[in-house]
């Protein structure tokens, strides 16, 4: 696996070698088309192709992505050693590498939607690794509910690019910019081609894509649940690489942002939102796992803010540095519980806590940090429960159809105790 | 020796094939020797 990943790695950073030398900023590698439709309506034929390109976002990006998962990789050999499902962890980690490689060289929508659900499915997947226990399972359901929201946002947005351009490939949906008199569609220097109407729709759903994928506000819920995981997953997912896809997708589209203030206003909003969310309920997280997740959604809040802002770079560099800072801590995360016993039980005291800073607001802070902004309640009323009821109705609908033309005897169904999302069930297990 | 265009989309190609061979590889060991290829272990 190391090797494979520093192959691939190797291969990556030559790529970004020969774009300096050659100073090129822009190299597109074709597949060809995937679906090729001919259609006497409409001008342009009806294509998805399978692009890939190599860029300044999705080099540096998919740089990062073999290096925390070779670093990560060889971790967690150790980190799972002799743990059953040992094989499965890595086929699904692997799984998760080709969903964030493929994401990130991206050319088109459709191929960015087929890497995004890689890493949705692995990602679910890999929160119910211990799937021996009820709470893992539970909450890789939860995280498969809100990827699904986002998912059908992405794909809802990829339908209406297609319907409006008949292709989904990023360059010419962001159009080309003169510099020097030629023309240059290599991030960022994309521009805009779609009507503003056409904008405020196709960044509405892609902004909900990423909120759900980013965890922003409102689908911070997932985020904490989804550390039932094993350590070294929780790291590169959470800490570094799938919870950045969503300001990943906003940067890679960002001439929409830059031709709709609204868009933009939404997303500095929203960032902002999610980021003081964060920075108030990690501090009162009782376990280390759940608190560096909320202080990664913290940081994310405010790569959000700055893409919303127009900054294109800063994000970038955000987004590398806060990746490399973050997975480090959550694999010390162990390490650190214990060192803080062994110093608190040097000094024979408990070592010092920070004090209260909001005067009288402070219980009403600290209760709404507790409840964590009430969020997860609402997900489940909002999203799940009909989720749940939807397809539970199809399935009866299903079993009801089938034993009719089966001409059996409707099965009488006896009460499944399925899992319960409510957050006080929660707690009390 | 290629020109530019055509070594970077070879090294291009390389980078995009690699995790799905790394995925296909682990897939492919994990199922096999989780669900048949191990020999007929002898009765108790």
């Amino acid at each position: 696996m190391t090797a494979t990943t520093g192959v691939g790695l190797i291969a990556g950073l030559m790529v970004l070698g020969f774009m300096l030398a050659n100073d090129t900023q822009h190299v597109v590698v074709s597949f060809g088309d995937w679906v090729h439709v001919e259609t006497p309506v409409t001008e342009k034929p009806f294509h998805f192709a399978i692009k890939f390109v190599f860029d300044r976002l999705s080099v540096p990006f998919t740089a990062l992505t073999f290096l925390l998962f070779g670093t990560i990789g060889v971790f967690a050999t150790r980190y799972m050693h002799r743990e059953e499902g040992y094989n499965r962890f890595f086929t699904l980690y692997s799984l998760f590498l080709a969903g964030m490689v493929t994401t990130a060289l991206a050319g088109t929508i459709e191929t960015l939607f087929f890497g995004w659900e890689l890493v949705g499915l692995s990602s679910a997947l890999l929160v119910g690794f211990f799937h021996n226990r009820p709470a893992p399972v539970r909450n890789a359901f939860r995280v498969w509910v809100v990827y699904r929201i986002s998912d059908a946002a992405l794909l809802l947005a990829a339908v209406v690019l297609h319907h409006m351009s008949s292709g989904g490939d990023f360059d010419k949906l962001t159009g080309y910019q003169q510099i020097d008199g030629l023309d240059v569609a290599a991030w960022p220097f994309g521009v805009c081609r779609l009507p503003a109407n056409q904008v405020l729709i196709v960044g509405l759903l892609l902004i909900i894509a990423a909120a759900g994928k980013s965890a922003l506000i409102p689908f911070s819920g997932w985020l904490p649940r989804a550390m039932e995981g094993p350590t070294p997953s929780s790291a590169v997912f959470y800490g570094a690489l799938s919870v950045h896809l969503g300001a990943y997708l906003l940067l890679r589209l960002d001439p929409l942002l830059d031709a709709s203030p609204v868009l933009s206003t939404i997303v500095v909003v929203l960032g902002l939102a999610t980021a003081i969310f964060a920075a108030l309920t990690a501090r009162v997280q009782t376990d280390i796992k759940s608190a560096l997740a909320f202080a990664s959604l913290t940081q994310v809040g405010l790569i959000v803010a700055e893409i919303g802002l127009g900054w294109r770079y800063i994000p970038l560099v955000h987004i590398l540095g806060h990746a490399c800072l973050r997975t480090m801590q959550f694999v010390r995360a162990p390490s650190v519980i214990r060192d803080h016993n062994a110093i608190e039980y040097a000094l024979g005291d408990r070592l010092p806590r920070g004090s209260g800073f909001l005067g009288k607001f402070g219980v009403r802070v600290y209760r709404f940090a507790l409840e964590r902004g009430h969020l997860d309640a609402i997900l489940d009323r909002v999203f799940c429960a009909p989720f749940l009821a939807f397809f539970r109705g199809i399935d009866r609908l299903e079993q009801r159809i089938a034993s009719t033309v089966n001409d059996d005897q409707p099965k009488v169904e006896a009460p499944v105790a399925t899992p319960s999302l409510s957050p006080e069930k929660e707690h009390a297990i | 020796m290629p020109d530019y265009p055509t070594l970077a989309a070879y090294l291009g190609t390389v980078v995009i094939s690699v995790p799905f061979g790394l995925m296909f590889y682990l897939g492919g060991t994990t199922l096999i020797g989780e669900n048949g290829a191990k020999p007929p272990q002898p009765a108790p």
